[in-house]
């Protein structure tokens, strides 16, 4: 009933103040008007606004023109240098000149094998040994012009490599020219292939139990579901409660014994206050203004508190005995909290405003409810450090199972209503390992 | 109480506070003593917390929940003075 009216009053003074506009009295506008600024022209004001403006869109058009440009014509980095564009230019008519002399004489080679094609078979050996030791020949040009280009600098160096690279390619193209010889070469190929496919076995040769045992070395992250039952307690003295919270967790591996733990659990806090003290203000009768107002009243000191919150803890976590089924851990971190919705009753005793007949004040009990604004949630960041003991029992190969009792200790006031309070409870995990069982 | 309550209930229509008008609003929270005033204004009508009072008045927050209290309590017995039914009340507890 009490509520029902205050809400109604409330609804009303709000809606008919709103609505109301006071009547237009042109005394009060020259009233008004004498004390506003001196009018200024509009001109000045309207020119600097423009300006300001084609200030911006030229700043935008140029810069965007720039930006462009700077896209659409990017040059390697190394033709700002005019010099090393020079030097690159010399060495490229080098390459050129060099590549045109080897491909002469590749032509040449070519050439006299075509001459000696009419040959008998018995002969084609030897011209594989001529074109063998033709190729040894070319090859050795190339060493020699790669060591003659050794003065140069070292980009330089890399760059007529790369040439020479293009120029040693169509070398394999006489392959398809010895077609009498294919079978035999094809043969060594295989056998070349064998040999290096042997090599590089025997160099990535990994030992057996290493790869047996590789899977359950490596760890990975584990996922899962948390469900806590926990009590508060404060030094404002909570009647003892019991409030429950469930969420979803990580296992993050760092190291072999090491992990990173964070989550997001969705906690109830429903607490009572015992023994809160009553205030009962004095000062009231005695007030003309605001000014000597200025009292010290003790804080008054909820009597009940109603929460949701978003608890996200960030622990981090020290397996200290692993063996093959369970594990014992401890973990240390912290808690942040978003409250999703913040309920308090204050229960306080005030003197009455008017003396009774015989001229006394009476003592009134008064009780108050708040509920924080949704528009604007609560969030304490780091405001509870986290400490808890634990052990996980792996259920099968991608399940575990964890209990851990564990403690929140406030090093702060928390909520809109500046409480300090920490939590004490027992956590149930179960973590799961994401992929295929092996 | 409960006996308190249901006299309060019998002596005062709540839906009576839709007739109420400007100039009746006006003159009811007049007769707030300032302080009380203030803060009723700031709290439910403005929307600020007790938290931020407390930063704008300098008063602690306990004082003007405790204002805010009595602005309440004050209020309702004058919208009741102002319907003339305090009487009434009077006569039937």
């Amino acid at each position: 009933m009490k509520e029902k009216f205050e809400h109604k009053l409330i609804n009303k003074i709000t809606e008919v103040f709103d609505s109301h506009l006071s009547e237009y009295n042109p005394q009060d506008w020259e009233m008004l008007k004498d004390r506003l600024p001196e009018k200024k022209s509009r001109f000045v004001p309207l020119l600097w606004t423009m300006a300001k403006a084609a200030a911006i869109i030229l700043f935008v058009t140029v810069g965007s023109y720039m930006l462009w440009n700077g896209l659409v014509n990017r040059q390697p980095q190394i033709h700002d240098n005019k010099t090393v564009v020079q030097t690159n230019q010399d060495s490229i008519e080098n390459i050129i000149k060099k590549s045109d002399h080897l491909s002469d004489s590749s032509d040449l080679i070519i050439q006299e094998y075509l001459a000696e094609e009419t040959l008998t078979n018995q002969n084609s050996n030897k011209n594989d040994q001529t074109a063998t030791e033709k190729t040894l020949e070319q090859s050795d040009q190339i060493t020699e012009l790669a060591i003659a280009d050794a003065d140069q600098p070292a980009e330089l160096n890399i760059a007529d490599l790369e040439k020479m690279d293009s120029l040693i390619l169509p070398i394999p193209e006489r392959e398809d020219i010895f077609v009498d010889n294919r079978s035999q070469k094809n043969d060594s190929v295989i056998e070349i292939n064998n040999t290096a496919a042997q090599y590089s076995l025997t160099q990535l040769e990994i030992p057996p139990e290493i790869i047996d045992n590789e899977p359950s070395q490596k760890q990975k992250v584990k996922l899962g579901v948390e469900f806590a039952s926990f009590t508060n307690y404060s030094p404002e003295n909570i009647t003892p409660s019991i409030n429950y919270g469930g969420g979803v967790t990580a296992d993050i591996p760092i190291k072999k014994r090491f992990s990173f733990n964070p989550g997001l659990i969705v906690s109830v806090y429903n607490m009572e206050f015992s023994n809160n003290q009553n205030i009962i203000d004095k000062t009231d009768q005695t007030f003309s203004s605001l000014d000597n107002l200025i009292e010290s009243n003790p804080e008054i000191k909820p009597s009940e508190i109603s929460l949701t919150g978003l608890d996200i803890p960030i622990n981090f976590q020290y397996q200290f005995i692993q063996s093959k089924s369970s594990n014992y851990f401890i973990e240390l971190g912290f808690s942040s909290l978003l409250y999703l919705s913040e309920n308090f009753s204050y229960s306080f005793a005030t003197l009455s405003d008017t003396p009774n007949p015989s001229g006394v004040f009476e003592v009134e009990e008064s009780t108050t409810k708040e509920i924080a604004t949704s528009g604007s949630k609560t969030f304490d960041f780091a405001k509870l450090i986290n400490f808890s003991v634990g052990w996980d029992y792996r259920l099968n190969k991608r399940m575990d199972i964890t209990i851990n009792p564990y403690l929140k200790y406030p090093v702060s006031t928390l909520t809109s209503g500046d409480i300090k309070f920490g939590s004490g409870g027992l956590k149930l995990k179960f973590m799961l390992k994401p992929g295929k069982a092996r | 109480m409960l006996e308190i309550e249901q006299a309060e209930n019998e002596g005062f229509k709540i839906e009576a506070i839709d007739t109420l008008t400007y100039n009746d609003l006006k003159k009811i929270l007049d007769e707030l003593p300032e302080p009380h005033r203030l803060i009723f204004n700031l709290y439910e009508i403005e929307g600020y917390t007790h938290r931020e009072i407390a930063e704008k008045t300098g008063l602690n927050k306990s004082t003007s929940r405790s204002y805010l209290a009595r602005a309440k309590k004050r209020l309702r017995i004058l919208v009741e003075n102002h319907f003339e039914l305090k009487n009434e009340r009077k006569i039937r507890t």
